[in-house]
């Protein structure tokens, strides 16, 4: 079979915008992938195998592909009550000309080791609190370092965003312990979206709710700490992301918030959150010179988790895109397991939209710049806070609520190139990867097939999604859904 | 999800460094204490333990308050620190210590007021938000000797 007609027969291609045929009785939907999921355990290790592909990879694209996400080991008789519980577990893509190898491994956080010693789930998680949980003294306790995995300098780090990050072996995926950057910054929460600026360096931040405080971080490019500080945010609402442009930090803070009066012994730290929908959107502007609040805007309640670009104009205008839903009904029912597994589709999806919060005013203009429902926007590393049109997302199947596509979303004009893989499709984020070669923007991805129970590891041309594949493998069983990942070219 | 001691960043680090003014009131035994009072670190080599122990006195400061007993010592090799405490009378106590890892006579904090040396309370007590109560902490010493033997981990 030449490429041509393996691609074609790889799933069908549409290039319009994410309007799809009607959803067949025979076709996979929400209350599918939970179950495929769910039921997943994991060992702590998976051996290194090579995948069977067809294709060939970029010869400019050799690296590693690294994602993490929530799973549950084997063996335990407890399950998670929500997708953003489990215990982080990192998949690594190593991508070469001869092909791609697979391997995984848990991180081996204080909650996994003495979870593994006690041969089930008994400390808290993000919205389960068992009856024997203990109490905790520090985030890093019920740490479950499951949201990314990124490098910095030459450290490899599994995130969360309410503790420390954990130095991760790329080469055995050990872990090495957690990571900490500078006296008093210890067990300090530090997101899972560090941010690269283009003038050098990173910036993250960490949320400490129960403070009502930010901790900012400004990095070089090794990763050593250049400066800190601690503000205090309007009201304790979840933070997952931020944006950076080239003068300021952008934190949006929706009314979904945390209350020390919601706390009984058997609350989660996701159900002390009250979604209050007739509080605003809080806003803050912070100045990268000096770490201060430089401008404060409202905007009506929404909810956010995803941020995607982020510039400044010649009118000192700051505009932002983020990922934005009505209400955080995705992650107070949709993601939950109890209950809610039954779900067909998820009832409240995100829209791509920018924020135009200008100088002079404290009004925020909305404006959506897709009707396609997407997530998980990502844009090139290295244009990240310039005015960069390509935003890389998954699309959302509003019937069945699988991301059963990967969009590149022009910005400026609203126009959209989709690259379907199927009905029965469910992908992670996809990331843009630059070739080393020749310097093209590549799309590096995977996507569970909920029907044929395997997971598949493509490469799509960013110019040309609408061709399909350059190279696609198979990993012969169904991966747990990673959150976020890197990639990391070979040297 | 609050760490101990973020109501009051002060409060163990103050009670614990008022060790250091006055060292006096038990003794260090090196074998086995006949009333197991003894704390228990991971690594005994990083640093000296301060120990104080409050009375009912200070049930409504704790773990601020007056100290009746206190010390600074090295734990041994199998990172026990034995304390006695059969010179205290008749009563309801409750204790806290730390280890003293960057030997700056104090226990140290982030900027959230979080401990970051090992740390702990009697009965390893744990608090929701701040530090365990006088009650949870609390054990009783009678004829010189505690009803149970007592033993905690600094972690």
């Amino acid at each position: 079979m030449d490429r041509r007609q393996f691609l074609a027969t790889q799933a069908g291609v549409i290039s319009s915008l994410a309007i799809f045929p009607a959803i067949s009785a025979q076709s996979a939907d929400f209350a599918d992938m939970f179950e495929a999921m769910r039921g997943r355990q994991l060992p702590g290790q998976i051996d290194e195998i090579r995948l069977s592909s067809k294709g060939a990879v970029p010869a400019g694209l050799s690296g590693d592909f690294f994602k993490n996400g929530p799973a549950l080991p084997q063996g335990y008789l407890r399950q998670n009550g929500h997708l953003f519980d489990g215990d982080g577990f990192i998949q690594r893509f190593r991508i070469s000309p001869l092909g791609v190898n697979f391997t995984g491994r848990f991180v081996e956080t204080s909650k996994y080791k003495a979870e593994q010693e006690h041969d089930d789930l008994f400390r808290q998680s993000f919205s389960t609190v068992w009856p024997d949980s203990p109490m905790i003294r520090s985030t890093d306790e019920i740490n479950t370092g499951n949201t990314s995995i990124r490098q910095i300098g030459d450290q490899t780090m599994a995130l969360w965003e309410a503790g420390s990050p954990h130095e991760i072996d790329p080469q055995t995926l050990e872990t090495k312990g957690v990571v900490s950057f500078g006296e008093g910054l210890e067990g300090l929460p530090f997101s899972a979206h560090p941010k690269r600026d283009p003038a050098g360096g990173w910036w993250n931040f960490g949320q400490i709710v129960w403070h009502n405080k930010l901790v900012l971080y400004q990095l070089d490019d090794a990763g050593r700490q250049i400066k800190h500080a601690l503000i205090s945010t309007p009201h304790p609402g979840m933070i997952h992301d931020f944006a950076v442009t080239e003068r300021f930090l952008i934190f949006v803070i929706p009314p979904f918030i945390w209350s020390e009066e919601n706390i009984g012994p058997l609350t989660s730290f996701l159900d002390a959150h009250d979604w209050k929908k007739t509080a605003m959107t809080e806003i803050l502007v912070i100045d990268k010179n000096d770490l201060t609040i430089a401008r404060r805007y409202q905007s009506k309640a929404s909810f956010v988790f995803h941020f995607a670009n982020a510039f400044d104009d010649k009118n000192g205008y700051v505009h932002l895109d983020i990922c934005r839903y009505e209400t955080p009904r995705v992650v107070t029912n949709s993601l939950r397991w109890d209950g809610h597994s039954k779900n067909k589709h998820v009832d409240d999806t995100s829209l791509l939209t920018r924020l135009t919060l200008k100088k002079s005013s404290s009004e925020v203009d909305l404006e959506t710049l897709t009707t396609a429902a997407v997530e998980f926007p990502r844009l090139p590393d290295d244009l990240q806070t310039r005015s960069e049109h390509r935003c890389l997302t998954l699309g959302i199947d509003t019937a069945t609520s699988l991301f059963r596509s990967v969009l590149i979303v022009n910005s400026d004009t609203g126009s959209v190139q989709t690259y379907d893989m199927g009905p029965d499709s469910h992908a992670d984020e996809h990331m843009f990867v630059r070739d080393a070669d020749t310097g093209r923007l590549w799309v590096l991805g995977v996507y569970a097939d909920l029907v044929t129970k395997t997971t598949k590891f493509h490469i799509l041309d960013a110019e040309n999604k609408a061709g399909g594949p350059v190279f696609i493998a198979d990993l012969p069983y169904i991966m747990p859904s990673a959150l976020h990942g890197d990639f990391v070219p070979h040297a | 999800m609050r760490n101990i001691l973020t109501k009051d960043k002060s409060a163990l680090g103050a009670v614990l460094t008022l060790c250091l003014a006055t060292l006096s009131g038990g003794n260090v035994t090196a074998g086995t204490n006949d009333e197991g009072t003894r704390i228990y670190v991971e690594k005994p080599e990083s640093g000296l333990i301060y120990v104080s122990v409050l009375s009912q006195q200070s049930i409504e400061t704790f773990p601020s308050g007056e100290s009746v007993f206190k010390i600074a010592a090295m734990a041994n090799a199998d990172g026990y620190l034995e304390i006695d405490l059969s010179g205290l009378p008749d009563g309801e106590y409750a204790a806290t210590a730390f280890q003293d890892r960057n030997g700056n006579n104090e226990l140290d904090a982030n900027l959230v007021g979080m401990p970051t040396e090992p740390y702990g309370f009697s009965n390893n007590a744990r608090g929701m938000f701040g530090p365990p109560s006088f009650a949870d902490s609390a054990f009783v010493i009678k004829g010189g000797k505690t009803a149970n033997p007592l033993e905690f981990k600094l972690k």
